[in-house]
C-alpha cells in the first residue's frame, strides 16, 4: 500500500521514540565544554591551585617548637622525635591540574579519543577543551585503580566545585569515573561523560593515580 | 540515587521507586511532555502515567537508563495524547513537521511500515555522528527542545543549530532514499 506523506512523517517520528537509549543517556547527561558552570576563569583555577599547593607546603613545614606546659615539669626539654602534623594528600583536582604536563600526550577533541586502545586515565581541566592522557595502564594497576574507587567518601547532597574531570577508559569502550561509585548506570560506553561527583576520592586512590602519572614505565 | 537502586525499588515493589524517579527524572518528564502538549496539566498527568507505566513494566524490564527508558514511556503518551487531541486539525508539532524534509519526495515504497526496521537505521545515522551533532539532533527531534533552548544550553547561536540540524535532516533524507525505507 501507498503510504501518505502525514504517515511516513508518524512513522518517522514513531521510530525515533526508539533509539538507542545509550545515546538518550548520553543526551541527558551531556554538558557542552562552552558553558560548563564548573569551569573557571584560568586566572582563579590557577590563583585556587596555588592555594591548595602552597597551603600543603605550609602545614607540612609547620613543627611544633613548645612543649605542652599543661602535662610536662618545668625545665623539661622538649620532646623528642614529635610527629610532623599530618599532610592533607593533595586532591585529585590539585594533582591533575599539575600534571597536564605530562610526556604522554594530548588529545586534539573528544572524537579523536581512542576507547579501544589500551587501559588509560584522560582528564580535562575547567579552563581548557585540551584532553591530558595517561600512559597504557597495566592489568595490576587498572584493578588496584577501579578497586579503590569504592573506597571514596561520599559527598552528601551537593558536589563539589571540580577543577578537572577525570576518567578511565578500560580498553574495551567503558568509561568511568573515580569520581561515580562505579555502578552499571555510571558507565560510559565510548564517550568521556560530563558528571556531578558523587565520591570525594580516598587518599589511597590519589596516591595509586599519582604513581602512575610519576612512573613513566609502566608495562 | 543511581539508577539501578531505583530499579530494585521498582523490582521490589518499594512505592518509592515513584518517588525517586520524580526527584532524579520529573523535570525533565515534565519539560518532554510540554514540549509536546503545550499544557502543563496535561504534562503532569502524561508524567503521572509514565510512571504508572513503568511500575507495571517491571519487573520483566530491567533498564540500564532508566532516564531513557521513562522518557520513551512520556514521550509516547505524550504524542498518543496530541494526536488524540489534534486528529480534527491540520499542521502539527513545530520539531515534528520539520522532519518532512527528511522524507524522500520521490518514494514510493509500498510495503507495510514495521516497528522497529526504521530505527535500526536511526541509530547507525545517529551513531554516525559527532557527538554535539548527535545531541543537537536528539534534542530537538526526540526531547522537541526549541531551538532557543538548544543553544542556549551548547553554548551555540540559533543561526549555527539551525543550521546543523538543515544539514543533518538532508544527511538523514539521503540516507533514508537509499535504505529505501519511506
Amino acid at each position: 500500500m501507498k503510504h501518505t506523506q502525514e504517515e511516513k512523517l508518524r512513522y518517522l517520528v514513531d521510530e525515533l521514540g526508539r533509539v538507542d537509549d545509550r545515546f538518550l543517556a548520553e543526551t541527558m547527561t551531556y554538558r557542552s565544554p562552552r558553558t560548563l558552570s564548573w569551569k573557571l576563569p584560568t586566572a582563579i583555577a590557577a590563583s585556587v591551585l596555588a592555594i591548595v599547593v602552597s597551603g600543603s607546603l605550609i602545614l607540612g613545614s609547620i613543627r611544633p617548637s613548645t612543649p605542652d606546659v599543661g602535662t610536662q615539669a618545668p625545665n623539661t626539654p622538649p620532646a623528642q622525635n614529635v610527629p610532623d602534623t599530618p599532610l592533607s594528600p593533595p586532591s585529585l583536582d590539585a594533582l591533575l591540574a599539575e600534571s597536564t604536563h605530562a610526556p604522554f600526550g594530548t588529545i586534539q577533541s573528544a572524537d579523536a579519543v581512542n576507547y579501544f586502545g589500551g587501559t588509560y586515565l584522560v582528564w580535562q581541566t575547567s579552563d581548557s577543551d585540551t584532553l591530558y592522557r595517561s600512559r597504557e595502564l597495566t592489568d595490576k594497576e587498572t584493578k588496584r585503580l577501579i578497586s579503590l574507587i569504592e573506597t571514596g567518601t561520599p559527598v552528601g547532597s551537593v558536589s563539589p566545585e571540580q577543577l578537572c574531570r577525570v576518567w578511565l577508559l578500560c580498553g574495551d569502550g567503558t568509561v568511568i569515573t573515580p569520581y561515580l561509585p562505579n555502578t552499571a548506570g555510571n558507565i560510559g560506553m565510548s564517550v568521556l561523560f560530563d558528571y556531578e561527583a558523587e565520591l570525594l576520592p580516598s587518599g589511597e586512590l590519589i596516591s595509586c593515580i599519582s604513581d602512575i602519572l610519576n612512573n613513566q614505565k609502566g608495562r | 540515587m543511581e539508577d539501578y537502586r531505583i530499579v530494585d525499588l521498582y523490582w521490589a515493589r518499594n512505592e518509592t521507586a515513584i518517588t525517586e524517579s520524580d526527584l532524579k527524572y520529573g523535570k525533565m518528564l515534565k519539560s518532554l511532555s510540554y514540549s509536546l502538549l503545550s499544557s502543563r496539566e496535561d504534562a503532569e498527568e502524561c508524567v503521572n502515567d509514565t510512571y504508572l507505566g513503568a511500575w507495571n513494566a517491571m519487573p520483566m524490564a530491567r533498564p540500564e537508563f532508566l532516564g531513557a527508558f521513562l522518557s520513551k514511556i512520556t514521550r509516547r503518551l505524550s504524542i498518543d495524547r496530541w494526536r488524540h487531541d489534534h486528529r480534527e486539525k491540520r499542521g502539527g508539532i513545530a520539531a515534528f513537521e520539520e522532519l518532512n524534509e527528511c522524507i524522500p519526495s520521490e518514494s514510493s515504497v509500498e510495503t507495510e511500515y514495521e516497528n522497529g526496521v526504521l530505527s535500526q537505521h536511526l541509530n547507525s545515522f545517529l551513531a554516525s555522528l559527532t557527538k554535539e551533532k548527535r545531541i543537537i539532533f536528539l534534542r530537538r527531534y526526540y526531547f522537541s527542545q526549541p531551538l532557543s533552548l538548544i543553544a542556549a544550553e551548547l553554548g551555540m547561536s540559533e543561526a549555527k543549530i539551525k543550521t546543523v540540524l538543515f544539514r543533518l535532516r538532508e544527511k538523514l533524507r539521503e540516507e533514508l532514499e537509499e535504505a529505501g525505507l519511506l
